[in-house]
């Protein structure tokens, strides 16, 4: 059976080993390098790979004179 | 096909309705077929060797780097617009309520004047304007599949250069450049006939300010033959428009004026008021003499064939017979016999004798009509029987066809071409025009244009002439356009565009008139328009004694899409009989003959790049997709051909390999060739589709144009594939042979028949149709069509109106061949009788909307319902795709979504942005796995509920007309509400004529079709 202090000193060393293991500098290397490349990948393919289609707009021509579709009895 | 005629003959003597030689010869591949609901291949099993052996874990790895990819990637990129209301709202837009404009479309020959329904300023259906003298609300074909031009993906966008991009400031600027620099060299406009006197005047103010600009006209088909033969007999420029309502006997010559002639709108519309059931004593009677089976052939009550260069023997036959019988002293056919001719060309010498008995007891009422195709000598040879029998009474004295430009003859177009060789043209301008591919080969046309400086093509896209020039300039389609067309005495029709142009596209006119202008000129879209009103406030109106204020006079033409004028018809004169003495009596007859034909659908080539025209079935061929050579069967035995063999056909030094199609009717040792085909500069759609007839054309021709005899026809290597959908939704035809006849599916009698016992089409139809359920009460308005089989021609308009009414895809050629053509509608075409010499019946066969509809009950997942009003209803959401309802279905009208095939076909044209803009937002888009069928136009019914609840009415059934109705010239659909017992569809219902299709089956259709009378004699009955 392990004494108290042992246990709490083995917990002490864990704590110690997996703060060590992570280390800040990579973590937010990797984050900003996810970050990137998930910012690339949502814009990047299909700004290469889309067709360059213009939009297409559509306006009615102001002087066309509408009307009903039924004959005109006037 | 059999070998052997008289072991067929015995084989199919049971036989009396058939759709095709395989099916009368009982091809065992026809047979097989009919033994299933779809074509081979669609159950195969899959073979495990042929797949690719991936392993699971890379299968899986690489669906997940795919899901990854796209869950990253795809998470927002599309565009999905702006969805906002008006800030500020045009006038006459209500969001959901669609506008229309009146106006008309260039490249049409039939005259017609259009409404174009637009739905939030974006045009969406073209149909008749009802205002206009001439379409009365009815238009033909290539109208109304114009709408899909405006929204081709590939129309052109901007100016192009020797290929690239320019701006307009760049090509106007080079362009005036070389207009002011010809050293007196020749400039050279060539241009379709124009119609405008606005778009005239813009050219005669191009010629005053480049005085050496000369303009060449020029159409692939046209009516200069029958009309110069009229001068030559009557001194007047045009040959009348016929009162085809109150003919009592028509002989048509190697004409098929409900089919492809100019006016055949119009004259389908007036040939039909003789059809009439309601009036049986005013039928007409419909005699065809021709080559090729055509429209008007395929209509007629009498028809003979004959080949088409023994017209004119043929006339002067009649001529000699009539003069005999009816004592009309002319001594110019005493060398001629109709009982000698009839021996020689084998023609029935029954049906000529009441040919003539009729011609000359309806003296007056009779009239015989030449196709625009044959000789001057036959139209001569007609314009005087019908002055010798009084047949003048029907020559339209109200209405006449006017010409406001002349096309130019072949001199010109040689003398033409020769400036060019020598260097004395320094540009050319093609006005919309196409002559690469239009004019013969042997003119040397695309050669000498070579040798010009300066070529420039004002084309929508490009086609075979744009690519041989130096510029190529984008205008506007007829929906972007202003102008103005004057085709015959009585008014003016108006064009307004409907939409702003989309691309960075000009006005032809305006083009030319830019040019006029100095370097500093700045382009508006409002420049035409001004000058097309400014041309009518100072020449047009004044001439018109109207009482309104120009501007309100103004307003209202646009309104209106015509502008009435009082003329009058010039007097038509005796008739000159120096037209005889000129006449060539020598036979024309040798070697095969020839007949190069305007196409049903594509015209003369122009809407090749138009999908729902490429595939509309051949009204009488079914074929879609493709031209073909068309000759008899003993004519195909002699060469030693089947259908789909290629031939070669020879014309003099010209010839062509094309494939030969064995067409019932045919007249033997005659080739008929539609033109129109074989584009190999156009869109996705039409480049490559069909053969280029129009190698055979010649600049100097013996007959005619369009007709040549002395040619060759031989066997070549190879078959080629005509995708025809003549067969396709056949029954199971082993199991009930000559099911169209037993199954009482086609139901048809004479004329004589019905005037003896108007109920004879029922006599021996004992079956008894009862119901284990109790029917069910509709108490409201209750939908239902008639079809009159009397009327109907069977031309296809409706299955156009049909495809853009409701968002139906183009699938190709190779799906067609695989019977899954889309159309909502099928016009079924049944041959009865004997191959060389069969009769024609033609069938709409749509959705039946039955009661007791058998789809319905087979649905697992209940997509397919009924309504309260009689509807029988697809639910897209619902629909697994099981096809059980299509098995079921004893019409076989339900259409399948094998793939999407707006994204199968052609390259994905049809999910172009542009392209998507021409569907109707009423009605869903259909994708893959989805069955679909005819809806009664659903969305017309829901639009007229709701105009009759906000006006606090009831709905009535002539509220709501169909996209088929609407189209259908003949006025042979009529569609309403079947519980209103006063309504025109009642009459119909009710009409001794009436019958279901299968009523034995008792699912109980709401289609009558009223059965066609053919008006014959008794003693052929």
């Amino acid at each position: 059976m392990l004494g108290l202090s042992q246990v709490i000193e083995m917990n002490n060393q864990k704590t110690n080993t997996s703060l060590k293991s992570i280390e800040r500098k990579k973590f937010f290397v990797k984050i900003s390098k996810g970050f990137a490349g998930l910012v690339l990948l949502s814009w990047l393919p299909f700004k290469l790979f889309l067709k360059n289609e213009k939009k297409v707009k559509i306006e009615i021509n102001p002087s066309a004179i509408s009307r009903k579709k039924e004959k005109h009895n006037g | 096909m059999a070998e052997n005629k008289e072991t067929i003959d015995i084989k199919t003597s049971e036989t009396a309705y058939w759709k095709s030689f395989e099916q009368l010869y009982n091809d065992p591949a026809f047979i097989e077929a009919s033994h299933h609901e779809f074509k081979e291949g669609t159950k195969d099993n899959f073979d495990p060797s042929k797949l690719t052996g991936m392993s699971r874990r890379k299968f899986l790895a690489l669906v997940s780097a795919s899901a990854a990819l796209a869950g990253t990637g795809c998470s927002d990129y599309r565009d999905k617009g702006e969805i906002i209301p008006y800030t500020k709202k045009p006038e006459e837009i209500i969001p959901g309520k669609a506008n229309y404009y009146a106006t008309f479309v260039n490249n049409c020959t039939c005259g017609c004047g259009v409404l174009v329904k637009t739905r939030e300023g974006r045009p969406i259906k073209v149909d008749g304007n009802p205002d206009h003298p001439v379409s009365k609300g009815k238009i033909c074909v290539q109208c109304q599949a114009s709408i899909l031009g405006l929204y081709d993906p590939e129309r052109l966008k901007a100016p192009l250069k020797d290929g690239e991009e320019i701006t307009w400031y760049q090509a106007d600027s080079e362009i005036r450049n070389a207009l002011l620099n010809t050293d007196g060299k020749e400039i050279a406009i060539v241009a379709h006939k124009i119609n405008s006197p606005t778009a005239l005047k813009a050219i005669e103010d191009f010629k005053k300010r480049y005085v050496t600009a000369k303009v060449y006209n020029y159409e692939l088909f046209n009516n200069d033959i029958r009309n110069s033969a009229w001068k030559k007999c009557y001194g007047s420029d045009h040959f009348p428009l016929i009162k085809w309502d109150e003919a009592k006997i028509i002989l048509s010559l190697e004409g098929d004026f409900l089919g492809t002639e100019d006016n055949h709108i119009e004259n389908a519309r007036l040939f039909a008021r003789g059809r009439d059931v309601n009036n049986p004593d005013k039928f007409n009677r419909l005699y065809s003499v021709e080559g090729n089976m055509s429209l008007t052939g395929m209509n007629a009550d009498y028809r003979l064939r004959l080949r088409p260069d023994a017209q004119f023997e043929f006339v002067m036959s009649l001529l000699n017979e009539l003069g005999r019988k009816g004592n009309l002293g002319n001594n110019l056919s005493a060398n001629y016999s109709l009982n000698a001719f009839a021996d020689k060309y084998s023609l029935s010498k029954q049906t000529l004798n009441h040919l003539v008995n009729d011609l000359l007891s309806k003296r007056g009422y009779s009239i015989l009509y030449a196709g625009s195709g044959l000789p001057e000598k036959v139209h001569i040879a007609v314009n005087y029987i019908n002055e010798l029998l009084g047949n003048k009474n029907l020559y339209n004295t109200n209405q006449y066809k006017v010409s406001i430009s002349n096309l130019s003859n072949n001199e010109e177009w040689k003398t033409f071409v020769n400036s060019m060789n020598a260097g004395k043209v320094g540009v050319v301008v093609h006005f919309d025009s196409n002559p690469v591919y239009h004019l013969p080969v042997d003119l040397g046309y695309a050669e000498s244009l070579k040798k010009v400086e300066t070529v420039i093509s004002l084309v929508e896209m490009e086609n075979e002439s744009s690519a041989a020039s130096k510029y190529a300039l984008p205008i506007n389609h007829s929906f972007e356009s202003w102008g103005d067309s004057k085709t015959r005495i009585g008014y003016y029709k108006m064009q307004q565009p409907v939409i702003s142009p989309i691309f960075d596209t000009r006005q032809k006119e305006a083009v030319l008139l830019s040019w006029i202008e100095g370097e500093n000129f700045e382009f508006t879209n409002e420049f035409y328009q001004q000058y097309l009103k400014r041309n009518w406030e100072e020449n047009l109106y004044p001439r018109l004694n109207s009482k309104l204020p120009f501007n309100q006079f103004w307003y209202g033409a646009l309104h209106d899409g015509v502008v009435l004028q009082n003329e009058s018809v010039p007097p038509f004169g005796g008739f000159k009989s120096d037209a005889l003495t000129d006449l060539n009596f020598a036979s024309d007859v040798s070697g095969y003959a020839v007949i190069l034909k305007k196409s049903y659908s594509v015209g003369d080539g122009r809407y090749a790049n138009n999908g729902w025209l490429q595939e509309l079935p051949h009204p009488v061929s079914k074929i879609t997709w493709d031209n073909y050579a068309a000759v008899s069967l003993t004519t195909a035995k002699k060469i030693g051909v089947k259908s789909n063999d290629y031939v070669e056909v020879t014309i003099e030094d010209k010839k062509l390999k094309i494939p030969v199609f064995v067409q019932p009717g045919s007249a033997d040792d005659t080739i008929t060739i539609e033109l129109g085909y074989g584009r190999t500069k156009t869109g996705v759609v039409g480049a490559n589709v069909g053969f280029n007839a129009n190698v055979l054309l010649q600049s100097s021709y013996k007959i005619s144009p369009w007709l040549f005899n002395a040619a060759d026809i031989s066997k070549n290597s190879g078959k080629y594939l005509l995708a025809s959908t003549q067969e396709h939704h056949s029954f199971d035809d082993e199991l009930i042979k000559d099911a169209a006849k037993k199954r009482g599916i086609i139901r048809e009698g004479t004329l004589e028949e019905y005037l003896k016992n108007p109920h004879f089409i029922h006599e021996g139809i004992t079956h008894k149709v009862e119901s284990l359920y109790k029917p069910h009460p509709y108490t409201g308005v209750k939908w239902g069509m008639s079809i009159d089989l009397n009327k109907c021609i069977g031309c296809g308009e409706c299955v156009v109106a049909c495809t853009a009414e409701n968002n139906i895809p183009v699938v190709g050629k190779e799906q067609v061949d695989k019977g899954r053509e889309m159309q909502w509608i099928r016009i079924d075409r049944y041959y009865s009788g004997s191959p060389d010499e069969p009769d024609v019946s033609t069938q709409p066969m749509l959705c039946q909307h039955c009661d007791h509809a058998p789809c319905e009950n087979v649905c697992p997942v209940v997509a397919t319902t009924h309504s309260p009003d009689g509807l029988n209803q697809m639910i897209y959401n619902r629909c697994v795709g099981t096809r059980y309802c299509s098995n079921n279905c004893p019409y076989k009208v339900r259409r399948f979504n094998y793939f999407n095939f707006r994204d199968y076909f052609g390259d994905g044209q049809q999910m172009d942005k542009l392209f998507s803009l021409v569907y109707n937002p009423e009605v869903t888009v259909r994708s893959r796995g989805v069955m679909e069928k005819c809806t009664f136009c659903i969305q017309r019914i829901m639009e007229a509920r709701e105009d009759a609840t906000r006006e606090n009415r009831a709905l009535k059934g002539t509220d709501v007309k169909t996209a088929c109705q609407e189209a259908c010239s003949t006025n042979a659909i009529v569609f309403g509400d079947m519980n209103d017992q006063e309504s025109e569809l009642t009459t119909y219902r009710n009409h001794e004529l009436g019958y279901y299709v299968l009523e034995e089956i008792n699912v109980r259709p709401n289609i009558t079709y009223i059965a066609k009378l053919r008006n014959r004699y008794s003693e052929e009955v």
